[in-house]
This record gives structure tokens, sequence and C-alpha cells, in this order.
């Protein structure tokens, strides 16, 4: 170890800090959720009813099972050699993501939640 | 080893570095704690949900503690209930209300109801007059017709069971000292008034209170306060056409949103959309527009005047708004035309 | 010496493969952010950046991610792009900080591990088109810190151990 290698720590340490930071002011409650298979939208999610309910889409390798409860989501089953996004567990803010590459399938969580109340 | 020493502490690079990564170090600190803040940031609201007057009623309050929270929500609560049961058409109630004075025999008689009531259908008149005759509150008959077939889903009235329901002349409405009213067979409807007015009522009773912020949403009724942060409140106004969606979004703080049409409120028979409002000239529902949105500093005028716009077409409006001051108002024409007035863009920003 | 130089290669890229192989079966942090993961395999690069050169480092690397590419995600899928793309960005990197900026082999570590997540990072948003990935980039920045130490020091005991024996 010498100083440039702790200089280089620091700066991408501030970076990612500074990013986190960012993203923390900018975060919304998800409000819909769209699902995507091989970049065609399949399915919108209203993400704004809490009671706890389960989606089955068509992913490559299968079913793809995506369970809603509580305003968050997550995939619950399918089939893949790592189980990556079924291992990621629940999301619920605006602009994160779970992608399941062996299935071509993504979920995307949007939100306009810096909207305060909608005029019906 | 004493050649080391003095290189470690004689080396302007190294020295230079090491003011550098502290630096580096303090810029991380900084930021650790700003994320630690941020934490604590979140801003304290409370908030109540209501069903009256045949709508959702949303209520928050922003940045007070809890016991004045529930106090002041409370209180909303029974304004809204008061309201609801002085202007419902279909129960009777502890009130005269106007169920009581529509199904009251005709007569010479005067009868006395609540102060409240009295200065709603007083406002309720004002606004025919201001209007034109297009918002009337006698228009109970022709409303009741249109809602009949409303609920069976079968036709629509014809011209002449519409032309014998409006028999009733806004001057049959008459009223006395501040709390009488004839009874003078009328069949008031007070449907698009009480909502804009109780909101109007309440956001009054917070300011009294010194709940500066808060957020009041009764259907089409948007009323906000001082926004708790600082900011803006951001209104959603949602696409006729489509439930989950927003066509434009309006930022302000103590101003009055009020949307008539909207999504999906209407009936189809054969292929055409028969809308809830409906147009005293034509005794036919208005279909000039699919929603219109008014703003301005008061729930109970956005109310009336976004009724009245909606019935017109947006180009007649507009002139008609010339009127008003301090008035906006944005329309979804029938054609899907989204027409703004033109300082509409201040609540854009 | 030339038969002798490949036959170690070779070694160092199966070990490398294996390594990888092992480190796709464990999650970190149960799985919660995907794709993170410590990068052993870029002990054998880093081995072979130090001991070998840079040319053969490079091969290794990309080897490597052809090899696990073929047994799990397929050739040519977007996994497959990810991969090469952070292999790639992660060697040439890797290459600049010990020539150039002459970092130490800790330094070199966590450049490399830094720049393979922003190199999978970036094609990851260009092939799936989708923005919103950049959100877990500093949390795989913040993770690139630790594991490149590691594998840093893991690299600087090894490169030490061979210069000991085998020189």
């Amino acid at each position: 170890m010498n100083y440039k290698d702790i200089i280089l720590i620091l700066v991408f340490l501030n970076i990612s800090i500074a990013m986190i930071v960012f993203i923390n002011n900018n975060t919304e409650v998800a409000t819909s959720a769209s699902v995507y298979y091989k970049n065609d939208l399949i399915m919108t999610i209203d993400m704004t009813e809490k009671e706890q309910r389960t989606y089955t889409v068509d992913g490559t390798n299968g079913d793809v099972v995506i369970e809603v409860v509580d305003g968050k989501i997550r995939v619950f089953q399918e089939n893949s050699p790592f189980n990556i996004c079924s291992k990621q567990g629940y999301i619920e803010n605006a602009h994160e993501v779970l992608i399941c590459l062996p299935n071509d399938i993504i979920i995307k969580l949007e939100g306009n939640s810096d909207i305060d109340t909608i005029i019906r | 080893m004493i050649k080391k020493c003095y290189n470690l502490y004689g080396d302007s690079m190294k020295y230079k570095n090491s003011i550098f990564i502290g630096i580096l170090v303090f810029i991380v600190v900084v930021q650790i704690i700003m994320l630690a803040f941020q934490k604590e940031r979140e801003v304290e609201v409370y908030s109540k949900n209501l069903m009256y007057m045949d709508t959702h009623i949303g209520i928050q309050v922003f940045n007070v503690d809890e016991q004045k929270a529930n106090e002041v929500l409370d209180k909303a609560n029974t304004i809204f209930s008061e309201y609801h049961d002085l202007s419902t058409r279909f129960e009777a109630n502890n009130y005269n209300n106007v169920f009581y004075i529509n199904n009251g025999l005709s007569s010479e008689e005067y009868i006395i109801i609540d102060e409240r009531l009295y200065s709603m259908i007083e406002y309720g008149k004002e606004l025919y007059y201001q209007s034109n005759g297009i918002k009337n509150i006698n228009f109970g008959n022709v409303i009741d017709v249109w809602s009949d077939y409303r609920k069976s889903m079968d036709g629509i009235p014809t011209n002449v069971e519409l032309e014998e329901a409006n028999t009733s002349n806004i001057e049959d409405i008459v009223l006395k000292d501040g709390n009488k009213i004839k009874n003078n067979d009328v069949n008031i409807d007070l449907g698009s008034v009480a909502k804009g007015y109780a909101v109007e009522v309440v956001g009054e009773m917070f300011r009294e209170e010194g709940v500066k912020s808060f957020l009041i949403n009764a259907g089409g009724n948007v009323l906000v306060g001082d926004h708790h942060s600082g900011d803006k409140f951001t209104i959603g106004l949602q696409d006729p056409d489509e439930q989950s969606g927003i066509f434009d979004i309006v930022k302000g703080e103590n101003i009055a949103v009020v949307t008539s049409g909207g999504y999906q409120r209407y009936y189809e028979v054969d292929g055409i959309n028969y809308g809830h409002i409906i147009d005293p000239s034509t005794l036919y529902p208005a279909n000039e527009n699919k929603s219109v949105t008014v703003i301005t500093d008061c729930s109970k005028k956005a109310d009336g005047l976004a009724l009245t716009l909606f019935v017109m077409n947006a180009t007649d409006g507009i002139e008609y708004l010339k009127y008003f001051e301090n008035v906006e108002a944005i329309w979804v024409t029938n054609t899907d035309d989204v027409i703004k007035t033109e300082g509409f863009s201040k609540y854009e920003l | 010496m030339e038969m002798r130089k490949h036959a170690q290669i070779a070694m160092l890229l199966s070990l490398a493969v294996v390594l990888n192989i092992f480190e796709n079966m464990i999650p970190i942090l149960g799985g919660q952010i995907p794709g993170l993961k410590i990068g052993l395999a870029n002990v054998l690069i880093i081995f072979t950046l130090y001991t070998f050169s840079f040319k053969d480092a490079f091969y290794l690397s990309i080897l490597r991610v052809f090899i696990v590419s073929m047994l799990y995600s397929g050739l040519f899928s977007p996994a497959f792009f990810f991969s090469l793309s952070g292999a790639t960005l992660s060697i040439i990197i890797m290459f600049f900080a010990k020539n150039i900026l002459k970092l130490s082999i800790i330094g070199v570590s966590i450049a490399g591990s830094i720049f393979h997540s922003i190199g999978q990072v970036l094609v990851a948003i260009l092939i799936l088109g989708e923005i919103n990935i950049i959100y877990m980039l500093p949390w795989l920045i913040i993770f690139a810190l630790v594991a490149g130490t590691v594998v840093g020091i893991l690299s600087k005991y090894s490169v030490n151990k061979f210069k000991m024996y085998c020189k």
C-alpha cells in the first residue's frame, strides 16, 4: 500500500457515497411495476395495493413467479443457473430493477411519487 | 533508519499527498454525516381517510404534533359529516336538510334551516347568476331522470321526459333572514356545491387552528396549504382515458385545484358516452370536454368554475375566465386536445 | 521454456475458471445485489500480470470469460458481454495502474475490481437499455474496494511466494 492506493480508495469512496446521497435524496416509493420480456412490456402491476398477490409470466426458462406484497415486489420463483434474481429479494423504490437475465425478464419499478396527490 | 525518517517528513511529494488524503477523508466523513442526517429529515404527516358526499376524502396535515393533528383531523371529520348531512338529497336526518326541503309540501310557509345550509344555497344561487344559468342547484328533477337511466343502464331519456322534469326555476328558491327558506316545491341538488364548500370550510378551520401545511383531496377537489418543507405540492391530473395515467402535473402552495369530468364518469349507450354533468340549456350531458381542471385560491370558487367551464367549449371558457382574476384552467376536449389558459404555465414549473 | 510457460498459463487458466465457478455458487450478502462477488479469479490474473506479462494476463482474462460463459450462460448471451467488458476494462486499467500510475499490487487489484464493476454496469445499461441499473453502481464500487483489497493481499502473497521459490 502506498499513498496513491489510499487516494484511489478515497476518491472512489467519495464518488460512490456522493451517488448514494444523491439516490437517497431522489428516492420515491414505487407506484407501479412494469414487466418486460425481451424488451417487450408484458405486464403492468399496480404497487399501491397492499394485499399479497402473485403473477406468473413466461420466461425463457419457463415460468417466472412474481410476488407483490405491501408495496414491495420480488421474483418468487424462476429457473436459472444461479437464481440471481430470486435471491435478490424485494425491491420497493422507484427506479429499482430486477433483472432475470437467463429468463430475459426485467421488472422495473416506476413512481410518480413526487406527486403528492392525484385528482380524479 | 534515520534517512528513512528524514524522507518521510522532508519529501514534499508525500507531504502534499497527506494533505490531499486529509481532504478526501474529510469529504468522506461529511458525506457519511449527510447520509445519517438524511434519514432524520422525514416529515411528520398525519392523515385521515373519510367517505362522505359519495366520494373518498383524503386529508393530510404536516408538521404538527400528534395531539394537534388528531384534534384537527377529528374536527375535519365532523365538518365533512355535517356538510354531508346538510346537503344530502337522499336521507332524512337530524337537520332540516336538503332532503327535508325537497320533500316538504309546497306552501307559503318558511322553514328554518341551519345557517351553513342557508349560505350554501345562497352561494349556489349566486353561482347560477354568475354562470348564466349553467350551474343550477334547482335542477334535481332533471338530474334524477338521468341518474335513473344511468343506474338501469337502459337507454337514454326522451326529450319529452326531460322537458317535463325541467319545471323548476332558480327563483323558486326563496331565502330570508339568513336562516329561512320558503317551502316552494323545489328540488335542490347541492351535489356540485357542497364538496367544494366543505373543503373550503375545512381549509379555513386548519388555518385558524394554526395548521399551515395540509392537503385535502375530496374527489375532484384538492386544496393545499403551505408545503411541509418549503417546496411546492405536486398534484397529478388524471388522464380521462386511462386510469393509471397522468396527463399533466401542477405545482403550487395555497391553491385549490378542482377537476370536473374525469376518468370514466359516464355511461355508454349505442357507442355514445353520456357523462354525469348535464348542460341545462340542452338537458343532455355536456359533451364538449372530457375534463376541465381549474386552479385558483379558493376551493368553492374553483368548484363552481370547473363545472361551468366543463359545459362550455374551451374557446368560450377562455373568454369567460377573463371576467375572473387569478383563475387558470386546463381542458381536455372531446377531441383529446389539451388547452390551457395563458397563465397556466406558472403552475407547471 | 515456451512449453513450460504454456503449461503454467494453462494451469492458471483452469484455476481461474474453477475459482470463478466456485464463486458464482456463493451469494454474497444474501444475493441482495446481483453480480456481487469477490473476484478470487482476479488473484490469478494479477499474478500473471506481475510474473508473466500484460499480454498473457489479458489472454487469460478473456479466455476465462469465454470458458465460464460456455459452461453457464452460453456464449454471446447478455451475461457473457457483461463479463467480457468487465474483464477487458479491468485488465487494461490494471496495466495502466501498475505501469503508469505505479500503484502497489493492492492498489492495482482495487482498481481492477472497481473497473470490472463499472465495465459490467456500462454494458448492462447499453444492452438492456435500462439506465436505472446505474443505481447499483455505488454499492458495487464500495464492495469492490473491500473485495479488491482482499484480492490484492492474496495476490501480493502469492507473487512474493512465487518470486521467492521460482526465480
